[in-house]
């Protein structure tokens, strides 16, 4: 569990977010999803390249899926219900 | 709504490229946390969920190969058949991402009970996202992520959408699908 000033964090950017239009968090918020997203992709290209890379990022890969179905499963069992750990669906 | 390409994140662009896509062949909603991220959430993410309506298996593999020609490609198959009827009818996900990267992915279902058809009966282009895509309404992304998600980041999503909206949600919507949430999906 985070500590309180978290979710006053939270709380503040989302204050600001109302205040102000897209066109200015947008400039903030950007960098951030981007770059992990680009980050991550040239990690696995570069691991790509490696000896054995290609077969460890399809372990990850799996590694993945199984843990997403490992969640659902929980949930089913919880909830008699099963796939909503990650969406709405 | 026009599309800038220098205010879209990669997010954006990806999600907007899938639709493009998609709607083409069924009705979609997008739901859960790229909701809140499209809202300026300010958090990271790799998936992107979008609920399809549940089309047959001959409409699913004209889609799959559109999304192909279109430079995706599903991380579970490569057969279409294989991906419907092994997971989309078993009500399991499938993720597709753009070929040859490994994130970011759609998180793809179809919808399975009354809650998914009425979350795309009452999907929602939302003005502030600036985005071109359906949404699920904020009442039901708050409801789910209050009822039935309840993970830090999934109550940290829902405040933020509360904040953002704290003069235009329906409360008793609220309340309405929640208890639907119970009903279907707790009970």
């Amino acid at each position: 569990m985070r500590d309180r000033t978290h979710k006053e964090q939270v709380i503040r950017w989302a204050e600001y977010v109302k205040k102000h239009p897209r066109s200015v968090w947008i400039k903030e918020v950007k960098p951030l999803i981007d770059s992990q997203i680009i980050m991550a992709n040239n990690f696995y290209e570069r691991h790509a390249k490696t000896e054995g890379g290609i077969e460890r990022i399809r372990n990850l890969r799996e590694i993945k899926n199984k843990s997403s179905s490992v969640k659902r499963k929980i949930m089913k069992s919880n909830t008699d219900c099963a796939d909503d750990a990650d969406a709405h669906g | 709504m026009s599309r800038e390409v220098k205010d879209r994140t990669i997010l954006d662009t990806f999600a907007e490229d899938f639709v493009d896509v998609v709607e083409k062949h069924a009705k979609y909603v997008i739901v859960s946390g790229f909701v809140a991220i499209a809202h300026g959430r300010s958090r990271g993410t790799e998936v992107v969920d979008i609920i399809i309506e549940r089309i047959n298996k001959d409409a699913f593999i004209k889609m799959h190969n559109d999304l192909l020609l279109a430079g995706f490609e599903c991380i579970q198959s490569e057969y279409p058949k294989v991906i419907y009827e092994d997971y989309l009818t078993e009500k399991t996900s499938v993720r597709y991402v753009r070929k040859g990267h490994f994130i970011p992915e759609m998180e793809l279902k179809l919808a399975k009970d009354e809650l998914d058809d009425y979350q795309i009966r009452t999907r929602k282009k939302l003005p502030l996202t600036g985005l071109d895509l359906y949404f699920s309404s904020i009442e039901m992304n708050i409801a789910f992520k209050e009822e039935l998600l309840r993970s830090e980041k999934d109550m940290e999503d829902a405040e933020h959408l509360r904040i953002i909206y704290s003069d235009m949600l329906d409360e008793n919507e609220l309340i309405r699908i929640k208890a639907e949430i119970r009903r279907l999906r707790l009970s």
